[in-house]
């Protein structure tokens, strides 16, 4: 090969590579833009829990807005759970979110709260954990939990009065104290009746024991 | 028959310039051990990302960053796939071609060179963004995908060197 013809597949060599890496960012802005749709219906809300309070299958979940395991766990199962068991009446689910891991989550805590009180619960936390997955805990200040609650639709004056009031820290208090009298001391944790699923793990983990509580 | 002395001169001055033609110096394997090297840093720094994201386990930050919010940021995956894996994939592919550069001869180890090339400069791209969204999107830095930012460009650089000199003339 003469130094030309090098000189030709060199150049074509690096805007290949450039072309390459210029297609990757636009394949990872494209995701981004693609990520946030973690948004599913509830079927009958009350505060933090959902379907009927007499269902079979009573599901308990402890989280920490902060934990990645549990961001990952929402992503991946929470939102199929309360597709097939919840909203077809096997399973009620009862959300304990917990303040484990800092400030910013005793903030996060809060703001779930003051929408659970709105019976908004599950459009919040699904755009809290959209925020969460951009931006990190950083996205976790009282501006921007109360700029998400406009964004979702609530009621502002009475998420600005129920966030960070008295009975939101109460009720913080109350879950953690119903977590340690349960023995959960990591995140997250679910409880399918009376069997432990601790940490995150895949759909078909907690399906199985779902589909056998039900047949129970 | 006599050529016309117009066509003598075209084939004379097509001759010469044949002749003037640089041929390819022969040389040795100059910055391809450093680029390898390079490569060998990058697999390590990408393979363990990858390990710890395959086993859900921590990112060790050693108070150094905000490793666990980069790595749960939604830049962190394409499509669901760990960015991690593709730059254990293209480290690795690097460091192959590299070795194709070194046991080939003639052509063919330029070709190598010039495919390790292409990937140094797609690597450096890509982390060029990565580390824009780093330090002014999600407002976290991870040193890992820092110090795998800082191997992407240097190998991008030694790898144009290398290609220049390589493509150089007699």
């Amino acid at each position: 090969m003469r130094a030309q013809a090098r000189t030709t597949y060199a150049w074509t060599a690096a805007v290949l590579g450039l072309v390459m890496g210029l297609a990757l960012v636009g394949l990872s802005l494209a995701s981004v833009a693609a990520a946030p749709a973690s948004a599913v219906t509830v079927k009958s809300q009350q505060g933090t829990s959902a379907g009927d309070p007499n269902a079979k299958v009573q599901i308990v979940l402890y989280f920490d807005p902060e934990c990645v395991h549990c961001m990952r766990l929402y992503y991946d199962v929470e939102g199929q759970l309360i597709k097939r068991y919840v909203n077809t009446g096997q399973a009620r689910l009862e959300i304990r979110p917990l303040t484990f891991l800092g400030p910013p989550s005793v903030k996060a805590v809060q703001a779930l709260l003051a929408a659970a009180d709105q019976g908004r619960y599950w459009e919040y936390q699904a755009a809290l954990w959209d925020a969460y997955q951009q931006a990190g805990p950083v996205a976790y200040t009282d501006a921007s939990l109360k700029a998400l609650a406009v964004r979702v639709g609530l009621n502002s004056s009475q998420f600005n009065a129920s966030y960070g009031g008295g009975a939101t820290t109460a009720e913080i208090k109350a879950i953690a104290d119903k977590a340690k009298s349960q023995g959960v001391d990591s995140v997250p944790h679910m409880f399918i009746n009376s069997q432990e699923v601790v940490g995150e793990a895949p759909l078909q983990d907690f399906t199985r024991i779902i589909d056998a509580e039900l047949v129970r | 028959m006599s050529v016309p002395r117009e066509r003598k001169k075209e084939r004379l001055q097509r001759l010469q310039a044949q002749r003037l033609q640089p041929a390819v110096r022969a040389v040795g394997n100059g910055l391809v051990p450093v680029m390898l090297a390079l490569a060998a840093v990058g697999i390590v720094v990408s393979g363990y990302l990858a390990v710890t994201y395959f086993n859900d386990a921590q990112v060790a930050c050693y108070g150094l960053g905000q490793c666990e919010q980069v790595q749960a940021s939604a830049y962190a995956r394409v499509f669901g796939v760990p960015i991690a894996y593709f730059g254990l994939l293209s480290y690795a592919a690097i460091a192959v071609l590299l070795e194709g550069r070194l046991r080939l001869s003639g052509d063919r180890a330029y070709l190598a060179l010039l495919g390790a090339l292409s990937l140094a400069v797609a690597g450096m791209v890509f982390s060029a963004y990565l580390t824009y969204v780093e330090f002014f999107v999600i407002d976290a830095l991870c040193p890992w995908c820092l110090t795998s930012a800082v191997v992407a460009v240097v190998l991008a650089a030694v790898a144009a060197v290398q290609v220049r000199r390589e493509t150089g003339v007699r």
